[in-house]
């Protein structure tokens, strides 16, 4: 087969690993970048090596970060579980601290919502005005509308809350999402998304001009929270979510996010967001555990997936 | 201390300074430490690109390189979970675990030598604690004490 048979769409008769040269060929061809794209571009400029300690030195992070489990139908239990792991370090000061919450629910129970309001609940613990909190993913919840109305009321005022009591008492917060679908620059009707867009016209440690979001998610809030894209390495740029009143300190901010991301393992994703999902996961081991903990009965089905 | 992990429905681990032989209360879980080691601290995925001081004052959580007891329950009724806090047991507690309805019982006796058998020292310096503090249970203390040294001699080539 050539790239002259192929197109988005078509049923191939082979299988996706064999069919996936083409489909890279085909991406390569059509150069899905988008030429023309304004905006105003910042430096983080990081003095000498270690530049990111300079940064970090005597400052308190929190990330919080969530798992939960919801295979417990499978075992024959009408019940899932969340949990939240939040880990908050003094940089600088060799001091932190590892702390979970764990909520046990019936299954007719949304566990998306219960574990954002156990994540949401955790970070409010630590409105200081001198920490900085991290959440993995966005502060613009799109994807409530996949929700009935009585959930997306609960997560947006959650959201609501969270970014009120950061502004009332001068906590930065940041939504770091590593990988960003959002068309906020190139709008709704292009085919690819900002990130792709914007990986030819930053170069690393380059950021766009902070820009509010206009998607209308929260009555309170639909205008208030400001996103930048932030590229940390050769490949596409990380966004970065924020509310209103820290615009006009992007570049402290920015630079912190930088400097997080930089302590991190990959450098490209911040080390407190990293380190709290490692406290969070819930892992295969301790998912067998429970099932034999608990004396649940087998499913079949679960065993020949990890088999 | 805290629990760290469990290891299956009668093992978990705990972070934290622990003797083997101590027992402890994880949760709902009364539990013996049987063994305990030294785990490799994740720094090892930074190495080389930060110098280790500078991880130890910035990201301390890497450096530890903790200290694991692994512990095997003795009696439960809820297992513990990761995070929940670790005590020693004392003398009175530990009495009043082995008496259900004024009967006194050891049903974790028999899973315990078994873990135990390459280390029967463990099981010994516990049970002769056991009979410090329910010396109204001595006699049947003592049975077991003996079969426990007549296990550890047996395990001796002379």
């Amino acid at each position: 087969m050539d790239l002259s048979e192929f197109s988005l769409g078509r049923i191939l008769d082979s299988d996706i690993i064999s069919t996936s040269k083409l489909f890279k060929e085909y991406i390569k061809r059509n150069e899905f970048r988008v030429e023309t794209i304004s905006f105003e571009k910042f430096r983080i400029d990081g003095e000498g090596a270690n530049w990111f300690f300079d940064v970090l030195e005597g400052e308190r992070v929190v990330g919080v970060d969530g798992s939960q489990l919801r295979p417990l139908k499978e075992f024959g239990l009408p019940f899932g579980a969340v949990q939240a792991a939040k880990i908050a370090v003094v940089h600088g000061m060799k001091k932190f601290n590892v702390s979970y919450r764990t909520k046990w629910l019936d299954s007719n129970i949304n566990l998306d919502v219960e574990r954002f309001e156990l994540e949401i609940g955790a970070l409010l613990e630590e409105m200081d005005s001198t920490s900085h909190l991290f959440v993995d993913g966005s502060l613009i919840l799109s994807f409530v509308s996949q929700f009935n109305t009585s959930l997306q009321r609960k997560f947006i005022a959650l959201i609501d809350k969270f970014l009120e009591k950061s502004e009332e008492t001068a906590t930065p917060v940041f939504g770091f999402i590593e990988r960003s679908y959002a068309k906020d620059m190139v709008g709704d009707e292009s085919f690819v998304y900002d990130s792709l867009a914007l990986g030819d016209h930053l170069e690393p440690m380059e950021y766009t001009e902070p820009l509010r979001c206009e998607r209308k998610i929260t009555e309170k809030y639909s205008n208030d929270v400001y996103f930048c894209y932030l590229k940390l390495n050769p490949f596409f740029p990380v966004r970065v979510e924020f509310p209103e009143w820290m615009k006009k300190d992007h570049r402290k901010y920015l630079t912190f996010i930088a400097a997080e991301c930089a302590i991190g393992s990959t450098k490209s994703y911040p080390y407190i967001l990293e380190r709290a999902h490692r406290y969070a996961t819930i892992s295969e081991n301790e998912r067998k555990m429970l099932a034999s903990i608990l004396g649940i009965g087998t499913s079949f089905k679960w065993m020949s997936k990890r088999v | 201390m805290k629990v760290l992990r469990l290891m299956s429905h009668e093992e978990f681990e705990v972070e934290g300074e622990l003797s083997v032989g101590d027992v402890i209360k994880a949760g709902e879980a009364f539990a013996i430490v049987l063994t305990h080691y030294h785990e490799e601290s994740e720094f090892i995925r930074y190495a080389g690109q930060i110098e280790r001081e500078k991880v130890e004052k910035f990201m301390p959580d890497l450096i530890s390189g903790r200290r694991v007891a692994r512990c095997m329950i003795l009696r439960s009724d809820t297992a513990p979970r990761p995070g929940d806090e670790v005590r020693h047991v004392d003398d009175e507690t530990l009495k009043k675990m082995h008496y259900m309805d004024g009967e006194f019982s050891m049903p974790y006796l028999i899973p315990l030598m078994k873990k135990c058998k390459d280390n029967l020292w463990v099981l010994r310096d516990y049970i002769k604690r056991l009979m410090e503090i329910v010396p109204e249970e001595r006699d049947v203390l003592e049975i077991i004490l003996a079969e426990i040294e007549y296990g550890m001699l047996r395990g001796v080539e002379i």
